[in-house]
């Protein structure tokens, strides 16, 4: 939840528009820091609080963060792809609608 | 420049001067018979042989347009050579008048006048006739507060067979399309111009300025500024929809002029009903009613000091101006420089700026601005926010109960090791991490609330649903933690 809170704390600069660099660099930065924030948080809670982790919380960190990556990858091809379709179906609504 | 007052052109008495623009003056008149009165507006040329047919031609033209939201042109005359128009009168001034410069209108208002004035438009388009000249100035607010469009075919008259000066031109260019600028115009121009109308009347500015040729560069180069930086209330559809009716490419806007204004009124549907504040009744009336219109262009109006509710413009229909007795408005003066306009101020008390019409207020623009926070948590459109909320929780949820039943199953696909970076990884771990992918991205289309709801109920149902009971299933298991589990 602590994820999507943070990663969700974009729309407030890019104001949900991505169709400019600027905006999408934004929106995968904060993703980036959810992530970040999002992982550390578990791992350390998992081994201070309850100690599920047995190898140490950066190892827990690290392992569950790294995969993320692909995550900051594909999110930008889904943004403009998304970008793509809203406009485009905006213009067919109302030139259908004329 | 001459001056014809008190001169008779056709059967209008030339009573006094209601503004000068740059290729035509604007007169009183009144019909020395009938005694009505009309706007009589002389052109700023003498016609040789050649220039009087195509004139006469073009003045037809434009005198077969008759349309509700169009000034009704009655009568078309040349006296030793001097060209004349005979408009109907429009009580209320202009929209400029009505919303000075740096003013913000609301979008039910905008979306309004849009609607008449679109349809005004596509009227002529159909007649295949462009206006050319679309801006605040040459709408006309009549006697029943709608909204008419004058000098149709104005600027096609003053640029084919009449001389121009340069002034015409600048005070013209902020509205002018691109292919208009190179001297292409088409439909799609004045569905253009109207675009620029809407980003000023909304913002309270137009998206470019400059010098002529600094404004001829941007329409024809540069991206209009983003309107939601200006107003974050607006929604994205709206100013989507602006910005296609502001393409570069007449191609790449609207089909036609009216598709615009639908597509406007769709959009500004979609956008959450924002409460303002009661609005400031200033000494001249903030928001003129019709009565109070009526009384500002007496002799003609109806007495009347009542002051009636806001907006009246939005809850009235339309009202064909042909069966309004109306007076000539000291706005229809065609393409006239912004200094024109000041001399036609002492003819009307509603030409102050006191007297305009929904001008937003501090507590307006605070409370909107509220809103507009409030709603970017949500997103702009709750709808839109719930639908990728249960779409989002579906498909997460889903994924999450798959993982949480590989698990539990001990399936290689979730438990099996894989090296990435010297790092033994669960493939179940690179399988959670990948399905993130669907609250970070609904996160970024529809703000954190969508997307911290969506992990906490995806996880839940997910963990609940593969046989976890609830307490373990709010903790998530499995070392998924990253899900979102904090």
């Amino acid at each position: 939840m602590l994820i999507g809170l943070i990663a969700g704390l974009a729309v407030l600069l890019t104001q949900e528009r991505y169709n400019t660099v600027r905006a999408i660099v934004i929106t995968v930065t904060f993703s980036a820091v959810a992530i970040v924030i999002g992982t550390a948080f578990t791992a350390y809670v998992d081994v201070l609080v309850s100690g599920i982790r047995a190898d140490g919380p950066s190892s827990t960190f690290i392992r569950n963060a790294l995969p993320c990556v692909i995550d900051l990858i594909v999110l930008p091809v889904l943004l403009v792809a998304y970008t793509a379709i809203v406009k485009g179906r905006g213009r067919g609504e109302s030139r259908e609608r004329a | 420049m001459a001056d014809y007052v008190g001169q008779h052109l056709g059967n209008y008495q030339l009573i006094s001067v209601l503004g000068r623009g740059g290729f035509a003056e604007v007169y009183l008149g009144e019909h020395i018979y009938l005694k009505s009165r009309a706007a009589i507006k002389v052109l700023h040329t003498r016609l040789d042989e050649n220039d009087l047919e195509v004139f006469l031609t073009e003045a037809r033209t434009i005198a077969a347009l008759v349309h509700p939201h169009i000034v009704r042109v009655l009568e078309f005359g040349v006296e030793s050579n001097i060209p004349f128009l005979v408009l109907d009168y429009a009580p209320s001034g202009s929209l400029r008048q009505r919303h000075p410069r740096g003013t913000q209108v609301p979008l039910p208002a905008t979306t309004s006048y849009v609607k008449q004035v679109a349809s005004a438009l596509q009227y002529a388009h159909d007649q295949k006739l462009i206006h050319r000249d679309v801006k605040p100035e040459n709408m006309l607010v009549g006697r029943s507060n709608d909204v008419l469009l004058s000098d149709f075919g104005i600027a096609l008259i003053a640029q084919s067979s009449l001389s121009q000066q340069t002034q015409d031109v600048v005070g013209t260019v902020s509205y002018m399309a691109p292919e208009q600028i190179k001297g292409k115009p088409r439909p799609a121009s004045d569905q253009y111009s109207l675009g620029i109308v809407v980003y000023e009347l909304l913002s309270g500015s137009r998206p470019f300025h400059g010098s002529f040729t600094e404004l001829c560069t941007q329409h024809i180069y540069a991206t209009p500024p983003s309107l939601r930086e200006k107003i974050p209330t607006i929604s994205p559809e709206v100013e989507q929809v602006v910005m296609t009716a502001l393409a570069k490419e007449p191609k790449e806007r609207f089909g036609n002029v009216q598709a615009f204004a639908n597509a406007l009124e769709q959009a500004s549907r979609s956008q959450l009903p924002v409460v303002l504040a009661p609005r400031h009744i200033a000494p001249f009336s903030s928001t003129p009613s019709m009565d109070q219109s009526a009384e500002a262009s007496a002799p003609l109006a109806p007495q009347s000091g009542e002051i009636s509710p806001p907006s009246p413009l939005l809850a009235l229909p339309a009202i064909s101006s042909s069966l309004l007795p109306t007076q000539p408005a000291e706005s229809s003066q065609p393409s006239e420089p912004d200094s024109s306009h000041a001399k036609t101020e002492p003819h009307s008390d509603h030409d102050h700026p006191a007297a305009a019409a929904p001008t937003m207020k501090r507590a307006d623009v605070e409370s909107r601005s509220w809103q507009a926070q409030a709603r970017k948590l949500v997103g702009n459109d709750i709808r839109r926010a719930l639908i990728a909320m249960v779409f989002g929780v579906i498909l997460y949820g889903g994924l999450n109960y798959y993982l949480d039943f590989l698990y539990k199953h001990n399936n290689a696909l979730a438990v099996t090791g894989v090296y990435i970076l010297n790092n033994n990884i669960d493939s179940g771990i690179i399988l959670a991490d990948l399905i993130l992918i669907i609250p970070l991205f609904l996160a970024a289309i529809s703000g954190p609330l969508v997307s911290l709801l969506t992990i906490a109920a995806g996880l839940y149902f997910g963990s609940l649903f593969a046989g976890y009971d609830a307490a373990l299933a709010t903790t998530a298991l499995h070392g998924r933690g990253l899900s979102g589990i904090c």
